[in-house]
């Protein structure tokens, strides 16, 4: 990448000049974090980039050095170095800066005020924050609610709700904006007024999995989208568990809802745990492949949680219950068929034949219990009871 | 001489003008012929060398007209060679006039089966001819018109005597064109094991001609089920019948000496189909499986596997009951209006919601094994029902026998009947062809069923296109139950509970 506009170097030597460029509103990011943004531009960009975090190197400082200097901070290749003196000529910081404010995104670095600060205290902090929507929120107590891809209808269920309470009583709720447990988390959260956090695996501007566009929409508009991939990166597998660590990095605490034994939520989990965060476990039926990861977590010592209630005791927070109860009276056939529904998932026919009622009988009875919240339906046609 | 050709389902009267001239001897066939009817002059000529006459040598010339109509198959050897021996004097010209002729010709004389001779045999009615001479074998088939003199032949000979007044034809006795119920080849719904919810959706499905998708694991009996449907649909009434047994006779699948088809058929192609052999095609169009399984069922096993340019070609013919095929010879028309019923796994691996096995797909490739049907297409399955695979107890113990196929087609043809009364003699005929308006005026919820209606579609989350459907199905679950013109609750839950694929993957 490299870009054409003429642009005096040097414009942006003076340390701390206030960027041209920064005209959309809010702050402007540090003279670091445009040497940042300049050095990524480069090829190979994003290795220097790391390796110079990672050595606690300014970016101004690579920026500035000459081929034998930065050949031998950086532990480059002699022709490595000569080749990044030669083409950082043609790049400019308040161009590339400029070109992240086109796309309607904003940048910080940990040399920026914004920056979280949740994020400073952790191992190999992201150099660069790309995001969409307001940091300001992220400072606020926040609590990952993650959990795995596929999912079963219960899942689905303590993941709205939980993310809800949460959301209601003012806690912000990070998630990974990917599919399943992810999305009901983000989704739960935005019915609340404490916000949400996405942290994506790919570039802001790449929509991945595609069904979650309007998704991306929403949390931006009520809390902030946030990758530390540059825009036009791919969703390649290698990205998301180095995600992981941004999401259980910005959490007072992470709850996983549910997980298979090789979900990625073990994964954040883990960095949860090196990162000092408590980690949270939604117990679920010791039959469903999707809770072992879960049920291993709960045996290796994390702490079983069962509402977002118990949740903000925990954290020592207070919770603003909704009033909610609509179950209203069951008529007689509807009580008959509710006591046939086991707590884990029983298939129609065999509830219709504890209840000794037809198929049919049992279909339009099921699906008034389900109107009501009694019961749950999952996949295949199975139902289990809950509340 | 007088013969009679088929463009599609209908019979066209056809003229073959014969004329012998003096000169070299030759024979010359014109009038837009294909080659199985140049390909006839060897046939008629060895035919009428074996049936102890002798074949003109001189310049013949025939005629097809109109002749620019254009027309194939082997159909016109019969009425070649009545008339060249009309020309010669073999047999009387005038007699030789009084009759349609129909038939293929084998070497020795034979008079061999041909194809559409019932369309044709209604197309000779109103000619004013005496009679239709058709092959033997196509006689019950023929002599389903009433009003018709039909003769059979089984040899060039017999219709030489026939119009040389030596020895008459036998008339064939009009067969008493009544539909009988060829039922019960062994199956019937009380041999199928468990499945009652599939069972009841398919009975509300024949009930309102609905459309049926069944997504199961393989193996869990969802072509044993889609084949047991044609049993619990109403019988064929005898215009449906006759409109049946025409498309068998144009596409030449009916078994030799067949009469009247009176089962409702069941047709299952092959995912590999082609887009013609799905809707029908060819250069002289023919009728393909969706119109062979009109008034009947169309059964699509493992139907995200089709073609989907064979899949969408559907549309059409779900739509408006017919098929229409445009050649360059002939615009045709097949009617094509039957109850689709398609399989399907519920995700690459198969075991998607199974109950003891656990499914290895992710749910972006669940979507994606899903979205190869269209949805347009998947607008126009009424009903989606979750056949479960059955577990070992189910299987091997001994079930009670369920209810047979006669007691449900009772309460099927009971609720088709509500539905003609309500929907008046023309138009559509069941609950699934309703046209939207009809859906507004013939489908109105109690208010407690359309509270549920809105609960539904809130919590639920059950799209606009399943909102039309939901009514539509629980109008025929309402004409099951006999009940009023009203449909309550229960009728809509049950209806909404047929929507398993609208609800999202992972629920």
């Amino acid at each position: 990448m490299s870009v054409e506009t003429s642009c005096k170097s040097g414009a942006a030597e003076k340390d701390g000049a206030e960027p041209v460029c920064g005209e959309i509103g809010g702050p402007a990011p540090s003279g670091e974090t445009l040497y940042l943004l300049a050095l990524r531009a480069l090829p190979s960009g994003d290795k220097i980039m790391y390796r110079a975090n990672r050595l606690g190197i300014a970016g101004s400082v690579v920026w500035r050095a000459g081929p034998k200097e930065v050949e031998k901070t950086l532990g480059l290749k002699p022709e490595a170095a000569s080749d990044l003196c030669r083409l950082r000529e043609g790049v400019c910081p308040e161009a590339e800066l400029e070109r992240i404010y086109q796309a309607g995104m904003r940048v910080c670095s940990p040399w920026d005020a914004e920056y979280p600060g949740a994020l400073r205290t952790i191992s190999h902090p992201p150099p660069l924050l790309y995001y969409r929507g307001h940091l300001g929120r992220g400072l606020s107590p926040g609590v990952a609610v993650i959990g795995s891809r596929s999912c079963t209808a219960y899942g689905k269920r303590v993941a709205v709700e939980m993310a809800r309470s949460l959301s209601l009583a003012g806690v912000s709720v990070i998630s990974g904006v990917a599919r399943g447990i992810d999305a009901y988390a983000h989704a739960g959260a935005l019915e609340g007024q404490g916000g949400t956090i996405g942290v994506l695996g790919c570039g802001l501007d790449v929509v991945y999995p595609p069904e979650n566009a309007r998704l991306y929409k929403e949390i931006a508009e009520n809390g902030a989208l946030i990758s530390e991939y540059a825009p036009g990166s791919s969703p390649l597998a290698g990205r998301f568990p180095a995600r992981n660590r941004i999401i259980s990095g910005l959490s007072r605490a992470v709850v996983v809802v549910e997980a298979g034994e090789r979900s990625g939520a073990l994964i954040t989990a883990g960095h949860a745990l090196d990162q000092g965060r408590e980690v949270f476990v939604v117990p679920g039926s010791v039959y469903s492949p999707l809770s072992r990861g879960t049920h291993r977590l709960l045996r290796d010592g994390a702490a079983p949680v069962c509402s977002a209630e118990e949740l903000l005791e925990e954290l020592g927070l207070e919770s603003r219950t909704e009033a909610t109860s609509e179950a209203g009276k069951l008529s007689p056939g509807e009580q008959s068929v509710l006591a046939a529904v086991p707590w884990i998932p029983a298939h129609v026919d065999e509830i219709a034949a504890a209840a000794r009622v037809s198929a049919a009988e049992a279909l339009v009875s099921l699906l008034l219990l389900e109107v009501k919240g009694l019961v749950l339906a999952e996949k295949g046609k199975r139902y289990l009871r809950v509340s | 001489m007088w013969t009679l050709t088929t463009v599609g389902m209908e019979g066209y009267p056809i003229v073959v003008e014969v004329d012998l001239n003096p000169g070299l001897p030759c024979f010359n066939i014109v009038g837009l012929a294909d080659t199985a009817i140049q390909e006839a002059r060897e046939r008629v000529r060895s035919a009428i060398a074996n049936s102890e006459c002798e074949f003109p040598l001189r310049r013949i010339t025939v005629n097809l007209a109109p002749a620019d109509l254009k027309k194939g198959g082997p159909a016109f050897d019969l009425p070649l060679a009545v008339g060249i021996l009309a020309a010669c004097n073999v047999v009387s010209p005038s007699r030789a006039q009084e009759y349609f002729y129909v038939g293929e010709l084998a070497l020795d004389g034979g008079v061999r089966r041909t194809n559409g001779v019932l369309s044709m045999a209604l197309a000779a009615r109103g000619e004013g001819k005496k009679g239709i001479i058709v092959p033997a074998d196509n006689g019950r088939e023929a002599s389903l018109i009433e009003g018709l003199n039909v003769l059979p032949a089984a040899h060039l000979t017999e219709v030489i005597n026939h119009l040389r007044g030596d020895d008459d034809l036998e008339p064939l006795v009009p067969a008493s064109a009544s539909v009988e119920p060829e039922r019960g080849r062994g199956e019937d719904f009380a041999d199928i094991k468990g499945q009652e919810h599939v069972k009841r959706a398919l009975e509300v499905a024949a009930a309102g001609g609905h459309n049926i998708l069944l997504a199961g694991p393989p193996g869990s009996g969802k072509t044993m089920l889609a084949r047991r449907m044609t049993g619990i649909l109403p019988s064929l009434s005898l215009t449906e019948a006759i409109e049946v047994t025409k498309l068998y006779s144009v596409a030449g699948l009916l078994a030799p000496g067949q009469g009247l088809i009176g089962e409702r058929p069941f047709r299952c192609p092959h995912h590999t189909i082609t887009y013609a052999g799905l809707v029908g095609g060819g250069s002289l169009p023919r009728p393909g499986e969706a119109s062979l399984a009109h008034h009947g069922i169309l059964f699509l096993d493992e139907m995200l596997e089709f073609n989907r340019s064979a899949l969408e070609a559907l549309r059409q013919p779900l739509e408006d009951g017919v098929a229409v095929i445009s050649r360059s010879v002939a615009t045709v028309a097949y009617p094509a209006r039957f109850t689709l019923v398609g399989a399907m796994n519920p995700c690459p691996c198969g075991y998607w919601g199974d109950r003891h096995r656990d499914c290895r797909c992710s749910s972006g490739a669940v979507m994606r094994y899903r979205s190869r049907l269209s949805g347009p297409l998947l607008d126009r399955m009424d009903i989606q029902v979750e056949v479960p695979r059955l577990t070992r107890q189910e299987l091997m113990g001994e079930p009670p026998r369920g209810e047979g196929s006669k007691e449900v087609r009772k309460r099927v043809e009971a609720a088709r009947a509500r539905q003609r009364a309500r929907l008046g003699g023309s138009g559509p005929y069941c609950n699934a062809q309703m046209a939207l308006q009809q859906v507004k005026e013939v489908c109105r919820p109690g208010s407690e069923a359309r509270r549920l209606l809105a609960a539904a579609v809130d919590r639920l989350q059950l799209s606009a296109r399943a909102y039309d459907k939901v009514l539509r199905v629980a109008r025929s679950i309402a004409d099951l139950d006999g009940g009023g013109e009203e449909i309550d609750v229960a009728h809509i839950a049950e209806a909404i509970q047929y929507r398993g694929l609208d609800r999202g993957v992972t629920s």
